[in-house]
């Protein structure tokens, strides 16, 4: 496949700012955020005081 | 203040904010820069309109290059104080590290057929940056193979040293070597590239280099999260 000259620049920026998003969004799953791990543990606690208050009444 | 920063709650609360404003100034530099050379910039005589490749297929060659001899900076770091944030930092370099030696491969290979007539040649630059490809994504997979992260920081710190040996036989490659690959354009004893050409050059090498710094940090506080906090 052969390409024109501003076809291949255009497509070496599509592929360049596609890798910089890609990377960017990858960097997001590499592990969780401190407040959603807050959030998370809050909810869990505030689950296991309800837990806790069912089985006493 | 540097010494603050390998303490994990400073490193986190620092990186958590300091990320978004890398990267607002990375797009922001990047954008201007492939304004400048992509529509600003005068033709080349030898090349015509392709030699525009160098917009970004030279700050991605760099960064591959830059973000490997970082990492081996932290490996050092991590070697001698053991802290969590030169191994979190080490491990968020090296992902970035492999997108941009691929990249810097793919729109080398892009640029070459019409320069060069063939997307691939068995060139010294272009092997041994090949060879940086593989050695990126041996050194992720090896960070996840040991149970112990101690441990696997340890394998992963040597391995990145051992590998730093290609660094300097990619930069070299063309003093070396008869390459296809062109010599350096721009040394420390100055730049051969015509400064209207130049300037947006230099702008996207910034904007590349804020827009990876911001992805690292990024990876490096949450993967920090992961291991202290979890």
């Amino acid at each position: 496949m052969n390409f024109d000259a501003w076809q291949t620049v255009w497509i070496c920026v599509a592929l360049s700012v596609s890798v910089l998003v890609l990377d960017g969004v990858f960097a997001f799953r590499a592990g969780p955020d401190k407040t959603e791990l807050a959030r998370k543990s809050q909810r869990s606690s505030r689950m296991a005081r309800m837990g806790k208050k069912g089985s006493a009444q | 203040m540097l010494g603050q920063l390998a303490s994990p709650p400073k490193f986190h609360a620092v990186a958590s904010w300091l990320w978004v404003w890398l990267l607002l100034a990375g797009v922001l530099l990047l954008g201007f820069g492939l304004y400048t050379g992509l529509f600003l910039a005068p033709v080349d005589g030898q090349q015509g309109e392709v030699y525009r490749a160098i917009y970004v297929h030279v700050p991605a060659a760099w960064m591959s290059m830059f973000l490997y001899l970082v990492a081996c900076g932290y490996a050092m770091l991590n070697w001698v104080y053991r802290s969590d944030v030169s191994a979190v930092m080490m491990r968020a370099l090296l992902p970035t590290g492999a997108w941009m030696t691929a990249l810097a491969l793919i729109t080398g290979a892009l640029w070459g057929k019409p320069t060069w007539g063939a997307y691939w040649v068995w060139d010294a630059r272009m092997t041994s940056e090949l060879l940086l490809l593989f050695i990126y994504l041996g050194l992720i997979a090896l960070g996840q193979l040991a149970t112990d992260p101690a441990k696997a920081d340890r394998v992963l710190a040597v391995g990145l040293l051992i590998g730093a040996v290609n660094i300097p036989l990619i930069y070299l490659s063309v003093v070396f070597w008869n390459t296809l690959h062109q010599g350096y354009s721009v040394s420390l004893g100055g730049s051969r590239i015509h400064p209207d050409i130049a300037m947006g050059m230099w702008l996207s090498v910034l904007g590349f280099w804020l827009i990876c710094a911001s992805t690292v940090l990024n990876r490096a506080r949450r993967l920090l999260v992961q291991r202290r906090w979890r």
